[in-house]
């Protein structure tokens, strides 16, 4: 898998059109937020159980569609729809009292497990009470009318709920990109990095636990293949298509920019966290003030000599390691 | 003569089972052909006695034989039609038990409607395939060993020959995941044990 992982990367800086999809892990269809991201409320697990679908918006132009994950139908919660199952041909068992408890019949209505997200998400529910814990995966299976057992279907517990919430608000930000297109570049970066930011607010007290979570070895290469994916996201959509080294330096400054606002974020106690958004706004003038790389940022030149040197430079002045 | 076939190895490869499905207490648990309770034993100690353990065998002997075990429920029936209602257990396992149906699809069908969704379905048995590199050493102590011990040993030279037998005829492991997967069980996932003379396979109901 890495090494076609790797190709793929390779063909992506080498091609200009968008034809190949870095693997993502195939968790369900992006829900659509609603654009008052001040007023985001995190929708109850139970709303989510309504159909929805994957497509692109129509008219999307000729670039050819970035492979999705395959659009998930994340079913309405059925009741007990093996009716035939309870109509057994059971020869004997029903007669003998020791095999029927009363949990059977709350167990005949519960709902199916269609996939492994409806756990993830209905856990997600869980997160503010328990945290970024296998025992939210446990209660969100409770909820959802599922034995506690298949939280063992995510060995890596908390890593892999942090991990499926971030795909989910990436796709969500890849939807308001798209209504977004148009727009200056640059100010559509520092947009996009707030409105993602702004969807971690409902976890910003357990935001500390998910983010020492990524940096445990088990589940470092997914957070940072979401990262990867995050940025190169926000940079296509505003509307970069360098096919040169200044791919990799544009994105790792935003890379950047997105981390230490992040981090910012956690210990920002102000009114609607307007410190983070002003210390963003610093870190996005810098990146386009300062060093060679800022030309590239603001998309005058693409390519150009050094621009390793200048773009890790401008990084080290965005994370203030540069004693400003 | 489990011991003597396998060097007292298929302890490890039955302690590692339940170690992998790691029991808590309070859940209900099936394991099924598991005549001699080795399974049923240890995840009522991995479960520190608080739950449900049943057991259920073909054979009336080994159920008989079986009873005095106390805190295990012992029922007779066939795996490919479990006498238990649908929905009604939280893990089913199935050690070494499974290449002797007939019908495979129909014991994991079964499987699938006494469990609870999000249940797991667990299954330790032999590798139809030698392991790489041994096959030659493993065919003569298949072949040639372990008839002869069961002659030895027990006087049934026919059943032993037809054990090594059933393991060569029965699903190569990436099969016997499909074949789970085509039963309604999601995340499949198998581990070769002991260089892959054993197989585990897990699924979870979905």
């Amino acid at each position: 898998m890495s090494a076609s992982r790797g190709l793929s990367l390779w063909r992506l800086a080498r091609a200009a059109p968008r034809t190949v999809s870095l693997a993502k892990p195939s968790y369900s269809a992006p829900r659509v937020l609603p654009l008052a991201t001040q007023t985001l409320t995190y929708p109850s697990p139970r709303r989510l159980l309504s159909s929805q679908t994957n497509s692109d918006p129509p008219g999307f132009g000729s670039i050819p569609p970035r492979q999705e994950p395959e659009s998930n139908q994340v079913s309405a919660e059925i009741p007990d729809s093996d009716a035939t199952d309870d109509a057994t041909s059971d020869p004997e068992l029903t007669s003998d009292p020791e095999m029927t408890s009363d949990s059977d019949s709350s167990w005949s209505e519960s709902s199916e497990l269609d996939e492994p997200s409806v756990v993830l998400e209905a856990a997600l529910g869980r997160v503010p009470a328990l945290g970024w814990t296998p025992a939210a995966l446990e209660e969100g299976a409770r909820d959802m009318g599922l034995t506690h057992v298949v939280e063992d279907m995510f060995p890596r517990g908390g890593g892999e709920l942090v991990d499926y919430f971030d795909t989910v608000c990436n796709s969500d930000l890849v939807e308001f990109l798209k209504q977004r297109a148009e727009e200056d570049g640059v100010k559509l970066l520092e947009e996009a990095v707030e409105h993602r930011l702004r969807m971690i607010i409902p976890h910003v007290n357990n935001w500390p636990q998910a983010m020492a979570l990524k940096a445990f070895p088990v589940n470092a290469p997914t957070a940072l293949e979401n990262l990867g994916l995050l940025v190169d996201d926000m940079w296509y959509y505003a509307g970069d298509r360098s096919t040169d080294f200044s791919w990799y330096t544009k994105r790792g400054l935003l890379a950047t920019i997105y981390t230490s606002t992040e981090v910012f974020m956690v210990q920002d106690t102000s009114v609607d966290f307007q410190e983070t958004w002003k210390f963003l706004h610093r870190r996005m003038e810098d990146a386009n003030t300062f060093g060679k790389a800022s030309k590239e940022f603001q998309g005058l030149v693409s390519g150009g000599v050094d621009t390793f040197s200048a773009g890790l430079n401008a990084a080290l002045n965005a994370c203030g390691m540069k004693g400003r | 003569m489990n011991d003597l076939m396998s060097g007292g190895i298929h302890r490890l490869w039955k302690r590692e089972m339940v170690a992998w499905l790691a029991p808590r207490p309070g859940m209900a648990v099936l394991d099924v052909a598991g005549g001699t309770g080795d399974i049923a034993r240890r995840v009522l100690a991995a479960m520190e006695g608080q739950g449900r353990v049943i057991v259920c065998d073909a054979s009336e002997q080994m159920v008989d034989a079986g009873r005095e075990r106390t805190c295990i429920d012992w029922l007779v029936g066939d795996a490919e039609a479990l006498p238990l209602p649908a929905r009604s257990v939280d893990a089913c396992t199935i050690a070494f038990g499974i290449r002797n149906l007939t019908r495979i699809e129909r014991a994991l069908a079964e499987a699938r409607r006494v469990l609870r969704p999000g249940g797991r379905f667990l299954c330790l048995e032999f590798s139809s395939r030698p392991p790489a590199g041994i096959e030659r050493l493993y065919n003569a102590y298949s072949f040639a060993v372990i008839p002869l011990l069961g002659a030895a040993v027990t006087g049934q030279r026919d059943a032993y020959a037809y054990l090594v037998e059933s393991i060569r005829r029965f699903p190569p492991p990436e099969l016997l995941a499909s074949m789970m997967g085509d039963a309604g069980f999601g995340g499949v996932r198998v581990r070769p044990l002991s260089a892959g003379i054993a197989t585990l396979h897990s699924g979870w109901r979905i």
